[in-house]
């Protein structure tokens, strides 16, 4: 590890807060960002001055998920907002020790985990159901009925990016709309709404006035058309989804309206910037050019690269995604995007579930007690397997196991997992886009992990850009919000300007070639291993191509025969 | 002469203000019957402003023997409605159906039966949706005497043990005359009046008010018959929405409909609907 430049050890060491150069500091800024952070486990509130973009002022929350089934992953969208409120309070209290107070706060920019679909009752304002997270597999058997009808997972990947899965907004819709009856009785009454994370929100900070999202949530719908970045009628058909549900598809940095709501504590303010977590990641560690690729390392990991100003449609099962628009006449960025569902998930379930790590915070220690995992290897598909396999029936193994395994193996793998998945994933973007990936940015909790970040750096043969900021995510969001027209705090212009929070430290892989080639030759051995445990139930109907013809062809025939029988019964009767 | 049925109160005035209009349409009807009784319809529609496309077929058959009629009707959703009627077997003016509807590639299945009764001062309507959860039954009755009327109509839902509709309905009607108000689930107040004022001109005047918003419609409309052939309409109601309809019969089986509603409160603002219809009988 090579400690970055100019890092500042604690807050204390920060020269700016010399009463001198602070006073200096203060004349310059031109005004605050707020930022609601709506994650997966966390909800936060943090505030950045303009133009440094130096976080001041944050409070995070831990939100709970609720999972009713294997499978099922569920959170209260009421408790989203009471969250947001409470971070939002707690922040704007911190401000007055820094010199400033919550009218200094010029506007509002939201980053929320995507996909994640709510739906509620536009006249009562209240959810119909609780959010169904992103990674929630319920929608399967809808996906098999999707599928059946067009014959082709990817048959909506030209035009949308991305292959027919149970991540996906449409389908979680979809499953909403055939099984839970309120919410087809408020689809009927054409008083339901629809939306990821971000249009929610917005919907309750403005008191219903606004049913809006930005391109890059709606990108992740398997509804919106990369093209045109509007819904598309053939897909609204397909799923039956009605367009009036749906929200409006905007830039990432406009002025969206105001802040209207009694409970917020942002009453008032501007709503500037809307942009899903892994894109303002991708845009808080300035991967801006072609090629530039971040990994966010969470409960689940995601990879981004960016593809520039035209869309790079994935043979491999990669997702095409929006990366950013920031503004409604500037150019849409795309990127390529490459997702690891479990990842700090995998210590999670070793600490909670099979109890072999007393805290998943200390996993660098336990892995570091050994000095390689052993020979062990862990997949952790413990709902399948996404990019770049894709393949739903895929489960978890622990495979390698001898007489000499330990937990403290054990604990190993499950890092060396997270690295070897994102090792697929870079391998399959390099093929894909063309361009030479040389380095990779990081960011996100679990990257605090050194080892994990040696490790991957061993992996991959490239040196890992870990991002001083603990949250990149909410750092671009805040510019993406903060730049908008209309608002104007600052310019975005990452190849002119130095932004302060822009340090990384860096981790160089001290593994050879040979090495490297030799252990994730068995990580792909363990991955074969781990495909196809799951056996289709016998109860599930089975949703076939030959299955759907036959049913679809029984109301015509039964309509010809009938008639023709109905014609022969007349003809004769009248012949007597 | 039995009374109309509860759902066919008013019925005079309301066709003033629904027959001979298609607004957004693109609307094509076939009709025809051969000799030995079987009735073949076609019918199809285009939305202007969506493009989209909606037709169906449907074969009807009346066996007299037995008082029986088989419908038979297949549409652009792929659904099959299928229903099959018995009148006036068991007892003169009772009429008993049975109906369903399937849709085999969504799951989707509906079924339905129904009993109507009619009398010289009574008419009875009841029918029971098919549903093993516990089924919607809905219930309607009609007393008529000397040109007065009056009805009413309920539905229970068996699943959640509760009567869901509370309908009644006063009305007085002549043959140039027909006076109706309603009064829905105690909440909707609707009057009508339908006149025929001569040979060639009826108008017709719809008003309700519902409690709970306050909201208040009221609308006006007109049909004039110019010749054989030939005739005009027109409707108006608060909200400033203008209905004009013209129908021309081109030649025997063959009807022209020509329509366009005006928003008068954005008249500068476009939103106004053409329709065209034609239908064809043989």
């Amino acid at each position: 590890m090579t400690e970055g430049k100019n890092l500042p050890h604690s807050s204390a060491d920060v020269p700016f807060r010399s009463k001198e150069l602070r006073k200096q500091s203060l004349i310059q800024h031109t005004g605050l960002v707020g930022v609601i952070d709506e994650g997966t486990k966390t909800i936060g509130f943090s505030i950045y001055t303009t133009p440094d973009f130096k976080e001041i002022a944050a409070h995070r929350v831990e939100l709970s998920v609720i999972t009713p089934q294997d499978g099922w992953y569920e959170q209260d969208p009421l408790e989203m907002m009471a969250s947001i409120n409470k971070c939002a309070e707690e922040a704007i209290k911190q401000l007055p020790e820094q010199g400033f107070s919550a009218s200094d706060i010029v506007t509002v920019g939201i980053t929320n985990q995507r996909e994640t679909t709510i739906v509620w009752d536009a006249v009562t304002g209240k959810p119909l159901y609780n959010a169904l997270l992103w990674k929630d597999i319920r929608t399967s058997t809808t996906v098999e009925q999707i599928v059946a009808k067009v014959q082709d997972p990817n048959h909506f990947r030209s035009s949308t990016g991305l292959p027919i899965s149970t991540y996906f907004s449409a389908l979680k819709i979809r499953w909403l709309r055939d099984n839970v009856p309120e919410v087809r009785q408020a689809i009927r009454e054409r008083r339901c709404k629809a939306g990821t994370v971000d249009s929610w929100i917005v919907w309750n900070l403005t008191n219903g006035a606004l049913h809006i999202t930005d391109v890059t949530n709606a990108s992740r719908t398997l509804l919106m058309n990369l093209e045109t970045q509007a819904w598309d009628p053939v897909l609204l058909k397909t799923f039956g989804i009605r367009e009036e549900m749906l929200p409006t598809i905007h830039s990432c940095s406009e002025i969206f309206g105001k802040i209207t709501s009694e409970r917020s504590p942002l009453r008032g303010m501007t709503l500037s910037g809307i942009m899903g977590n892994q894109q303002a990641s991708l845009l808080g560690q300035m991967c801006v050019k072609p090629g530039q690729t971040k990994n966010t390392y969470r409960s689940g990991c995601f990879l981004l690269c960016n593809t520039g100003d035209k869309p790079v449609f994935s043979r491999h099962g990669l997702l095409t995604t929006v990366a950013y628009k920031l503004g409604p006449q500037a150019p849409t960025i795309y990127a390529i995007e490459g997702a690891v569902s479990v990842a700090g998930h995998a210590l999670s379930w070793l600490q909670n579930k099979v109890r072999i790590l007393p805290d998943s915070r200390d996993a660098e220690k336990y892995a570091e007690m050994v000095p390689t995992s052993g020979d062990v290897y862990f997949v952790p598909a413990f709902t399948g397997l996404y990019a770049p396999y894709w393949r739903q029936n895929a489960r978890g193994i622990i495979i390698g196991l001898t007489q000499f395994t330990r937990k403290n193996h054990i604990v190993r793998a499950a890092l060396e997992s997270i690295c070897f998945q994102t090792r697929d994933i870079l391998e399959c973007m390099h093929q894909e886009c063309g361009y030479e990936i040389n380095k990779l940015h990081a960011d996100g909790k679990l990257t605090t992990n050194n080892l994990l970040m040696q490790l991957q750096a061993d992996t991959i043969g490239m040196p890992v850009f870990r991002s001083q900021l603990m949250d990149s995510t909410a750092f671009g969001a805040a510019m993406c919000a903060a730049q908008a027209d209309g608002v104007n705090l600052c310019q975005f212009e990452p190849e002119k300007r130095y932004y302060e929070n822009v340090h990384y430290d860096t981790f160089l892989a001290t593994t050879t070639d040979v090495e490297r080639k030799e252990r994730y030759g068995k990580w792909k051995r363990a991955v074969e291993r781990s495909l196809g445990w799951v056996i289709k139930q016998k109860k599930t109907r089975e949703y076939t191509e030959e299955n759907y013809r036959m049913l679809s062809s029984l109301p015509a025939s039964i309509f010809l025969i009938s008639s023709f029988a109905m014609l022969v019964h007349s003809l004769a009767a009248s012949g007597q | 002469m039995a009374p109309p049925s509860y759902s066919d109160l008013g019925k005079q005035a309301r066709d003033i203000f629904s027959k001979g209009y298609n607004f957004g349409l693109w609307k094509l009807d076939l009709k025809t019957k051969t000799s030995s009784g079987i009735e073949f319809n076609t019918a199809g529609h285009s939305n202007q402003e969506s493009g989209k496309v909606f037709g169906s077929l449907e074969t009807k058959y009346k066996v007299k023997d037995y008082g029986l009629t088989l419908t038979e009707k297949w549409n652009t959703d792929n659904t099959l409605f299928t229903e099959v009627a018995v009148q006036d077997q068991l007892l003169e003016g009772l009429k008993l159906s049975l109906e369903g509807n399937f849709a085999p590639q969504s799951g989707n299945k509906n079924g339905k039966f129904k009993v109507a009764y009619g009398h010289e001062n009574v008419k009875a309507d009841s029918d029971v949706n098919i549903d093993l959860k516990g089924p919607l039954i809905n219930a309607s009755a009609v007393l008529g005497y000397q040109g007065w009327l009056a009805g009413y109509q309920t539905a229970f839902d068996t699943q959640q043990s509760k009567l869901t509709t509370n309908n009644f309905a006063l009305g007085y009607t002549t043959k140039d005359f027909v006076l109706h108000t309603a009064v829905n689930d105690g909440q909707e107040f609707s009057g009508s009046i339908f006149q025929r004022t001569s040979d060639k001109l009826d108008v017709g005047v719809q008003l309700s008010w519902a409690s709970g918003t306050s909201n208040t419609k009221f609308a006006i409309g007109a049909k004039y018959q110019l010749d054989d052939d030939a005739s005009v309409r027109a409707k108006v109601n608060n909200a400033s929405q203008v209905g004009l309809g013209y129908q021309q019969k081109l030649r025997d089986g063959v009807t022209l409909t020509l329509s366009t509603l005006v928003d008068g409160k954005n008249f500068n603002a476009g939103g106004h609907k053409i329709g065209v219809g034609l239908e064809l009988e043989a």
